[in-house]
């Protein structure tokens, strides 16, 4: 019994003992993270004023101390995406996610780079997150809306450059875009607004005047729609893609020599863009000069194999020059890339 | 109205009618009209041209593009002359340059109302030819009106049908058909007239009818003082036809000849032989590379007037050909044979007023591979010369009613000799258009299917990104983190005997560096406290509370451990009694002097604030020194120290029956005198609670 007693009493110490010890290293822990984090915020001081180099460093001490911190990982990210440090940057945001993945930014970065890559699915996903974390800067939402476009969700990116105008309410880029989701889903009188609004805050995003000027042909006002492409071009000499729209806008109105003209300088300028060859074969059919023509769809063809529509149009370049079998054979590769009409036009053929 | 200097001049006698079918005037331009009597200079050429010009004009047809000349180079002498511009209006109208006529007809008729007889005529056939259907049919009305009772009962005016012509061109104008017409170029076409294109059924070989001249020897015909007709051929090499030569002079008649058809088999040509018997249809053989002398077709087809085109059905039993032998309704009608059991061909059947008119039907062609026949007319629904019509056979065997091709193959002028492809997609016939190579021309037909929508494409940058992304855009300045740097200094103040928990007890911290209380906390009533402090360093700690004297400390927190960010310090206090001593720690001295140090205040202040507090204590202040020096001088040092102590409380407010003083010298020493350190201790001053 005696020997018992002793026993319970030599336990009890030892688990004063151990008692003891834990609340030292949680101290000693509370103390790390405390240190950790007034270092952070040291390279936080730093980097607000703009001094990236020596807040990373902050960073990198802040992590030294304390590994499994997830802020310093993010602000580490963020520094190392402007060093253009993509894969370590991503290393940081996966280790911050792994932390703490309640650090809304991090998934917003995350989202980010999967944007830089292409990879609108997941990086719609993680903006989403980001801002289910309460990551709701005005480009969390803009950037979703960037990837719900993409993916053709219009009515969501609608809804997400709103949500960006409503946290920045001078968010050129946003306005544009909310111009474009409209214009897709057929409100072009709202997408002129919206691209309007666009440039009143920042004339410098040309493709607003572009955009607007498609969507005013839309609206049946194709002289203020060539007058916004001239703008366009104006502003941006190499614009080439102005310059077929505008070219697009003149042969509308049957100016097929002002279009000519328009589609030969994208020419000049971008040698590799089909579709201006394509336009200047249409406009040449029109202009019955159909061996140009010819040629100028042979080259829209030899740029893009895939293009049916250039197989469609020159189809009706070698049927203007009698070469039936040949014209024939265009429209049977149309069919087969894809263009229904091709089928009806076929029947010319049997 | 005087038609004695009208003459009837026909082109292309062998085929066609002429589109001057009623009359041109060959009125001479005389010098009188010509000349201008204020402008000698230039005269005497022009003149000369003038006179060129007359010349070639009343020679025929043939040679008005030469009197052409000759008078636009007089025009630039005179241009108001109405007769010059009348004549060159004419010739103009004669070529395919047709277009310039009504500017100089018009122009002659301003000058001159009465400049021809037909100038309403000619005006007419200017506005006709130029689909001006409107302005045409008012001068041909104007022509018509022209004439007295007399005169249209003696000539047929024949202006009701240019009429009916004008009426159905605006239709046929205003809904074109879907074709491409091409020139064939001057590789084969030459300024002369070429015609009745037939292709070999390899269709690489075009023979053709052609005007032109030859070799330098050529005769004119006198009737429209062209060239005889020779047969052409040329071969096409990719998208292009080689230069057009002349064929095989066996074929050659020395008289007019054109190629009609040519069998399917390529072996055999039929041409038409103008000095035969009144213009027949004969047949060549290819025998070993060359073409055999033609020999006349069936007798039952040919006689003795003029049979011109013919056309075979695709596996050949059948035929037509064109003819005004016995049975015409008027001038050139289509013909049909077809071989009997015994494969000769049957007597000929005229078509019929459904096919046939009393104005020339010519050119029959049979397509190669259907039942439809293609022909060209005057009559019918013509828009003016010959249109092409094309007549279907149904099921039962009958044929349809002629359907007019339509504009812009048909046109005012003569469109003839029609020949289509197995496909129906391309033709080639002989037609008088615009900017030709001069005269009749053979072009190509390109028959177009459904309109067709063309596919242009655009594209726009729809989202500003894309354009010029923003590369910073992404980044956002970061926030400080909340930290909570907060540390506590906690304990316990209790009573230095009975270890009673004292409560309301006040813990004062004192930042040593910067010399001011930083914090300050209560005790609860478990003697608790709690203050906040800056960093984990040493403090002053001034405790105090009722009844008990207050306790200055140094608390050294930097050695202290930090638990759960507080650092343990407990306390313990004197209770005010009868004999309680305190040693005043802080209280400084001059050396070896009695004057307090200005450092003393502190202590001092707690002293009075002890006594103030407590109004019924009294206490005696005493002084005491280290041993070092003679007794009695440490003893006045130490009483004068002790009273310049009371002296400082009074001066606070501390009455004077309150404080006693006392110097003990080195009687009490508190510390050991041997050591520096107990030496300093022992240089104190301490008060005594006298009573209470």
């Amino acid at each position: 019994m005696k020997r018992i007693s002793i026993t319970l009493f030599s336990i009890f110490l030892v688990f004063i003992s151990f008692a003891q010890t834990g609340n030292s290293i949680e101290e000693e822990i509370k103390e790390l993270q405390k240190k950790a984090k007034l270092i952070y915020n040291e390279g936080v001081r730093l980097a607000q004023e703009g001094k990236l180099t020596e807040a990373h460093l902050k960073f990198d001490a802040a992590l030294f101390i304390l590994p499994e911190f997830a802020y310093p990982y993010v602000e580490r990210a963020k520094i190392k995406i402007l060093n253009q440090e993509i894969d370590l940057a991503k290393k940081d945001i996966e280790k911050a996610i792994e932390i703490n993945d309640n650090v809304g930014e991090a998934f917003y970065l995350r989202g980010y780079l999967k944007l830089l890559e292409d990879d609108y699915q997941n990086a719609l996903t993680d903006f989403t997150h980001a801002i289910q974390k309460e990551y709701t800067k005005a480009e969390a939402y803009y950037y979703r809306g960037l990837m719900n476009f993409e993916m053709n969700d219009y009515n969501s990116a609608l809804i997400d450059f709103t949500m960006a105008i409503d946290k920045k309410y001078d968010y050129a880029y946003a306005f544009n875009d909310r111009g474009s989701s409209k214009r897709m889903l057929g409100d072009y009188h709202g997408a002129i607004h919206d691209y309007t609004q666009a440039l009143s805050y920042d004339s410098t995003i040309i493709v607003a005047f572009d955009n607007r000027a498609s969507c005013k042909i839309k609206t049946g006002d194709f002289q203020g729609a060539i007058e916004d492409y001239t703008l366009a071009i104006e502003k941006d000499s190499e614009f080439y893609l102005a310059l077929n729209n505008r070219g697009y806008a003149y042969y509308l109105m049957g100016n097929f020599e002002s279009a000519l003209k328009d589609f030969t300088r994208a020419i000049e300028i971008n040698k590799e863009y089909a579709p201006a060859y394509n336009n200047s074969g249409i406009t040449k059919i029109k202009m019955q000069n159909y061996l140009g023509a010819e040629d100028d769809l042979n080259k829209a063809i030899e740029l893009d194999a895939e293009y049916g529509e250039a197989y469609m149009n020159r189809g009706y370049a070698k049927e203007f020059l009698g070469k039936f079998p040949a014209a024939c054979a265009d429209w049977q590769m149309a069919k087969d890339l894809g263009i229904e009409e091709a089928e009806k036009y076929l029947t010319e053929c049997e | 109205m005087k038609l004695i200097n009208t003459i009837i001049i026909s082109f292309l006698i062998l085929f066609t009618t002429s589109q001057f079918a009623i009359s041109q005037e060959d009125v001479k331009i005389k010098k009188s009209d010509f000349r201008i009597e204020i402008k000698e200079v230039g005269f005497k050429d022009a003149w000369k041209n003038v006179k060129e010009g007359e010349k070639l004009f009343s020679a025929g047809l043939g040679t008005f593009p030469q009197a052409l000349e000759h008078y636009l180079k007089a025009f630039k002498y005179n241009s108001d002359c109405a007769k010059l511009n009348y004549k060159i209006g004419v010739c103009f109208l004669a070529t395919d340059k047709f277009y310039h006529a009504t500017e100089y007809l018009e122009k002659a008729y301003l000058k001159d109302n009465n400049v021809t007889d037909d100038i309403h005529y000619m005006l007419a056939r200017a506005y006709h030819l130029n689909l001006d259907f409107e302005n045409a049919i008012e001068q041909y009305k104007a022509y018509y009106s022209s004439f007295s009772v007399k005169e249209l009962e003696e000539f047929e005016v024949g202006v009701d049908n240019y009429i009916k012509q004008c009426k159905y061109g605006m239709d046929l104008v205003n809904n074109p058909v879907r074709v491409i017409i091409n020139n064939l170029g001057e590789r084969v076409n030459s300024e002369y007239d070429d015609y009745n294109p037939v292709l070999h059924p390899n269709l690489d070989i075009m023979y053709f009818t052609s005007r032109r001249e030859t070799d330098g020897k050529d005769r004119r015909f006198e009737g429209d003082n062209k060239f005889y007709e020779n047969v052409f051929t040329s071969e096409q090499a990719g998208d292009v036809w080689k230069k057009a030569k002349i064929l095989d002079n066996k074929l050659d008649s020395k008289g007019n000849e054109s190629v009609l058809t040519i069998s399917p088999d390529g072996n055999k040509i039929y041409l038409y032989n103008g000095n035969e018997n009144g213009g027949d249809i004969m047949v060549s053989e290819l025998k070993k590379g060359s073409w055999k002398s033609p020999k006349g077709i069936s007798r039952r087809i040919l006689t003795k007037d003029k049979e011109t085109t013919i056309a075979f059905s695709p596996d050949g039993t059948e035929m037509f050909f064109v003819s005004n032998q016995d049975g015409t309704i008027g001038g050139m009608d289509l013909f049909y044979s077809k071989l009997d059991e015994k494969e000769k061909w049957s007597e000929p059947i005229n078509m019929g007023a459904a096919i046939n008119t009393i104005y020339d039907e010519e050119g029959v062609y049979w397509h190669p591979k259907e039942d439809k026949v293609y022909f060209s007319s005057q009559g019918h629904n013509s828009m003016g010369g010959f249109d092409v019509f094309v007549i279907e056979r149904d099921e039962e065997g009958m044929w349809s009613n002629p359907t007019n091709l339509g504009y812009p193959i048909n046109s005012p002028n003569d469109d003839i000799f029609f020949k289509i492809d197995e496909n129906g997609k391309q033709a080639y016939y002989s037609s008088v258009r615009d900017n030709g190579a001069g005269g009749k021309d053979i072009y190509k037909i390109i028959f177009l299917g459904e309109e067709k929508e063309m596919k242009l494409k655009t594209e726009d940058i729809l989202l500003a990104w894309n354009y010029k992304p923003i590369e910073n855009m992404f980044y956002h300045d970061p926030v400080e983190l909340k930290v909570d740097t907060a540390l506590f200094m906690v304990g316990l103040v209790t009573d230095s005997k009975t270890a009673e928990k004292i409560k309301l007890a006040k813990v004062e911290v004192i930042d040593l560096e910067e010399s001011r209380v930083i914090a300050t906390g209560l005790t609860d009533t478990a003697g608790y406290y709690q203050v906040k402090i800056g960093k984990k360093k040493d403090y002053g700690v001034e405790v105090t509370a009722k009844d008990y004297l207050f306790f200055v400390t140094m608390a050294q927190l930097s050695q202290k451990q930090v638990v759960d960010s507080k650092i343990q310090a407990n306390f313990q206090l004197d209770r005010i009694d009868v004999g309680a001593k305190m040693v005043l720690k802080n209280i400084f001295f001059e050396t070896n002097k009695a004057a307090l140090k200005e450092e003393s205040t502190a202590e001092l202040q707690r002293v009075a604030g002890l006594l103030l507090d407590n109004p019924t204590i009294r206490l005696e202040i005493s002084g005491h020194t280290d041993n070092v020096g003679s007794y009695r001088a440490n003893q006045k040092l130490s009483e004068a120290r002790a009273k310049s102590v009371v002296d400082y409380l009074v001066q606070q407010g501390v009455a004077e029956d309150r404080l006693e003083y006392k110097g003990y010298s080195f009687n009490q020493p508190i510390a050991d005198n041997n050591t520096a350190e107990g030496r300093a201790q022992n240089r104190r001053v301490e008060f005594k609670v006298l009573s209470k």
